[in-house]
C-alpha cells in the first residue's frame, strides 16, 4: 500500500508520495516536505509509516493540523482523509499504477500563477 | 516483545509500543524528559524493517547514536541513543532470551561459526555434540515441539548477534540435528 498526499487547491503543488518511515512537514529547510508559508510552523507535523499505517502527528506547531475537519495532535490517517496543515488541505489518496516513486519536478512556470503554494518534494536526505 | 529504549541513566525506559514515539519536554510528547537540556520536541522514532529510525526535530542539543551526533538515524538492538544528555539502549524485547542464550552457548557460538573451515568437507558431527548441555532456550524450544520429534533429536540453539547490520536479516537461526544422534537417555 502506497499513500499519497493530494493538494486539494486549486492549481496545487504536484501531490507528494509518502515512501518514508518518517516524513517531516515543516517551514524548515531540513524538512522532507517543505512548505514555506507564514502560517506554517518551522516543524510543523511529522507522518510515520510503520506496519503500513500511516499516522500524522503534530509537532506542537502553533496552527495545528486537522483531519476531516477535526482539529488533532495524532490519529491514523486512511485513503479519502482530508488533513489540514495550516491553510493548506490535502486528501489522502493511494498511489495508482506506477511502482516507481517518481516525484513530479516542480514546475517553475505556475509559479507566476499561484504563488504561495510551491511543494517541493525533498530528495533522500 | 515490545521494543523498548532502556535507560542508562537516571529516569524511566521509553517503550516503543506505538507507530510513532515522539520525545520531548512537551506534554503532549509520548515520551516527556523533563530537562531543559532536552527540546520540547526533541525527537521522534518510528519502526522500519525490524530496526527503529530516530529524526531529530530541530532539538537544540540533538541526538547521538552510538556517541556519533545524527540528523537522522537507525537504531539496532544493543545501539546507544542519547537525546540530549540522557542515554539509552535499544532493547528489542528479546534480550533477556538472548542473555541465557549466550550464557549457555558461549563455548558453542566460536565452533560454530565457521562450519566448512579447514578441516574436511564431511566433517563428523560437531565435536561439541557431546559435552554440551542443552540450554534453557534449547529447553524451551523443545517444550513446543510436538513429543514425537522433541524425543528423537538434540535441540541446538545458535544465536547469532550480527554486528556488521545489514548482512543477515535475522539474529537467530534455530538448527535441531535430528537422527545425528541417539537422544541422550
Amino acid at each position: 500500500m502506497s499513500l499519497i498526499l493530494t493538494p486539494l487547491v486549486k492549481a496545487g503543488g504536484a501531490s507528494v508520495p509518502l515512501h518514508r518511515p518518517i516524513y517531516l512537514v515543516g517551514r524548515h529547510p531540513e524538512c522532507d516536505l517543505r512548505l514555506d508559508l507564514p502560517n506554517i510552523s518551522r516543524r510543523h507535523c511529522c507522518f510515520a509509516l510503520a506496519y503500513d499505517r500511516l499516522v500524522i502527528r503534530d509537532l506542537g506547531s502553533r496552527n495545528g493540523i486537522r483531519v476531516n475537519g477535526r482539529e488533532v495532535i495524532e490519529t491514523e490517517l486512511f485513503r479519502g482523509d482530508e488533513v489540514a496543515i495550516g491553510p493548506l488541505i490535502f486528501r489522502v489518496e493511494e498511489e495508482v499504477g506506477a511502482s516507481a516513486p517518481a516525484p513530479s519536478p516542480p514546475r517553475p512556470d505556475q509559479a507566476g500563477s499561484a504563488p504561495e503554494i510551491d511543494l517541493v518534494p525533498l530528495d533522500d536526505v | 516483545m515490545i521494543a523498548r529504549l532502556v535507560a542508562l541513566d537516571d529516569g524511566p525506559d521509553i517503550p516503543l509500543d506505538r507507530a510513532m514515539v515522539v520525545v520531548g519536554r512537551h506534554p503532549a510528547c509520548d515520551a516527556r524528559l523533563d530537562s531543559l537540556r532536552v527540546s520540547r520536541h526533541h525527537c521522534c522514532m518510528t519502526h522500519d524493517d525490524g530496526e527503529i529510525l530516530v529524526r531529530d526535530l530541530g532539538s537544540t542539543n540533538g541526538i547521538r547514536i552510538n556517541g556519533q551526533r545524527v540528523e537522522m538515524g537507525r537504531l539496532k538492538p544493543g545501539d546507544e541513543l542519547s537525546i540530549a544528555h540522557i542515554r539509552y539502549r535499544l532493547d528489542d524485547g528479546l534480550g533477556h532470551e538472548r542473555t541465557v542464550a549466550e550464557a549457555s552457548s558461549a563455548e558453542v557460538l566460536p565452533a560454530d561459526l565457521e562450519p566448512e573451515s579447514s578441516d574436511g568437507q564431511c566433517s563428523p558431527p560437531p565435536p561439541f555434540a557431546g559435552r554440551v548441555e542443552e540450554g534453557a532456550l534449547a529447553a524451551a524450544v523443545r517444550k513446543i515441539l510436538p513429543s514425537s520429534v522433541a524425543d528423537r533429536c538434540r535441540i541446538e540453539v545458535i544465536v547469532r548477534v550480527d554486528e556488521e547490520g545489514r548482512g543477515e536479516p535475522s539474529p537467530f537461526g534455530f538448527s535441531s540435528s535430528q537422527n545425528a544422534e541417539k537422544a541422550p537417555e
